[in-house]
């Protein structure tokens, strides 16, 4: 089910019962109708959106899209799938959503960490988020591609409802250790040329995650797996 | 008191060298404090290279494990204190004309000290060095190179028509803004909200 402009609150607090993400990204200059017509940041972020797993980021509903004065958003409340994403003219994108996993337990959580931590406790798949961080990169190489990043783009993301939250790996992976944050947010922002974001995306999606990862205190999370994870991942292997 | 502003702390948990972040090692063979020629000078160039490619960072506190890998380690309190906006911004600007706008600031993480010097890019014109150094040179234009991310002069055509786009486009940028301003019926440029500013309001609380 879409979220209308009116729900848009509603949706957000649902949001915010969980632990959430919050992804911004903009161009470095305000142009309020950088891009011409929200029939055009229909068709931008049709191409710009990203396919590598089950759920496309972002996901436009099966409703389609909600149109703002001057932005279209979309949004999900479907198991765990609960976000919304707002594209404005300007070239700004918005998006919050909940942590899978908060609101139903993922499947993929493998046994060795399920057992290793309180049992109600917090947690995030750190497969998962650096697949999250590579489609949201991508994402902002589409963008950058298309010149709506003009120069520059502008990236903040944020994790919140982090303190207590321990890092687990989905089945058939081990982390030895346990990592567990104590602050409630943890935020990774850059500001990059596009010809950067546009040639190295992944890379830049690696140190992101490699930075969050950190704010969990794990002290050298693994470079080279990361890397070819996300190798298999770009190249939808999994 | 330390500042703790997360954009700061992400300057330091970045943990990599950019174009337009810097970082500077505590525990070499020399701590990297305020007052010693060498280190005046390399600072000095380094802000000038980031006014002309926009603005930056530099972080000091940051020691090099691996040839793209930092650990924030901090500084002591007497390098830390050595940092003074007043005497930085002199020295600077002692050498560099027109001027580098920065600002120094002192940031706390996890019980260690850090000083992180941030550099606006030019307003106007591009930085020239005017004075000779221990790591200046007089009549040098300084950018940031992309390949190994370090502060050096102009030597390529490249680097010389980056930083002739710049200033075009900043000169552009300040002549159009009254009359963009005038155009729209707005307010003064200069009671403006920044870009920054006003993507926030913009977004509102999403």
């Amino acid at each position: 089910m879409t979220t209308t402009i009116s729900e848009t609150d509603g949706r957000l607090a649902r949001i915010h019962e969980t632990g959430y993400w919050r992804v911004l990204v903009h161009p470095t200059v305000f142009e309020e109708r950088r891009i011409p017509t929200l029939r055009d940041c229909e068709k931008l972020i049709e191409a710009a959106s990203v396919r590598l797993r089950g759920w496309d980021y972002p996901h436009v509903d099966n409703n389609g899209y909600d149109r703002g004065e001057d932005f279209i958003q979309s949004g999900s409340d479907f198991g765990n799938h609960v976000e919304l994403w707002r594209m404005y003219q300007s070239g700004q994108f918005v998006h919050q959503f909940a942590m899978r996993g908060d609101r139903v337990p993922m499947s993929s959580e493998s046994a060795h960490h399920r057992e290793n931590r309180a049992p109600g406790s917090p947690h995030i798949n750190f497969i998962d988020v650096l697949y999250t961080l590579t489609e949201i990169l991508e994402f902002s190489k589409g963008l950058a591609y298309r010149g709506v990043l003009d120069s520059a783009g502008s990236l903040r993301i944020e994790l919140n409802g982090t303190k207590s939250r321990m890092v687990s790996a989905p089945t058939g992976r081990m982390i030895h250790g346990r990592y567990v944050a104590d602050q409630d947010s943890i935020g990774w922002s850059a500001t990059q040329p596009a010809a950067i974001l546009i040639a190295d995306a992944p890379r830049l999606a690696v140190d992101a995650t490699i930075r969050i990862l950190k704010r969990f205190n794990w002290p050298e999370p693994p470079r080279a797996l990361l890397e070819e994870e996300q190798r298999r991942f770009l190249e939808r292997r999994l | 008191m330390p500042d703790s502003d997360p954009a700061l702390l992400d300057l330091i948990l970045h943990a990599r060298e950019e174009r337009n972040i810097e970082y500077k090692g505590s525990s070499g063979q020399e701590p990297f404090a305020w007052g010693v020629d060498a280190v005046n000078s390399r600072i000095a160039r380094t802000t000038m290279a980031m006014a002309n490619i926009g603005g930056g960072s530099i972080v000091i506190g940051m020691d090099q494990v691996a040839p793209d890998a930092w650990e924030p380690n901090g500084v002591s309190d007497e390098v830390d204190a050595s940092y003074q906006q007043d005497r930085v911004q002199e020295y600077v600007n002692g050498r560099a004309d027109p001027f580098v706008e920065l600002a120094v600031r002192h940031v706390g993480w996890e019980e260690r000290r850090f000083v992180i010097v941030q550099v606006n890019g030019f307003r106007e014109l591009p930085l020239v060095c005017t004075r000779n150094g221990m790591h200046l040179r007089e009549a040098a234009i300084y950018t940031r190179t992309y390949a190994r991310h370090e502060s050096a002069e102009i030597r390529t055509q490249s680097e010389m028509r980056e930083l002739l786009d710049r200033a075009i486009a900043v000169g552009v940028e300040q002549r159009l803004q009254p009359i963009i301003a005038a155009l729209r019926g707005l307010i003064s440029p200069q009671t403006q909200p920044s870009d920054a500013k006003r993507f926030e309001q913009q977004r509102g609380n999403l």
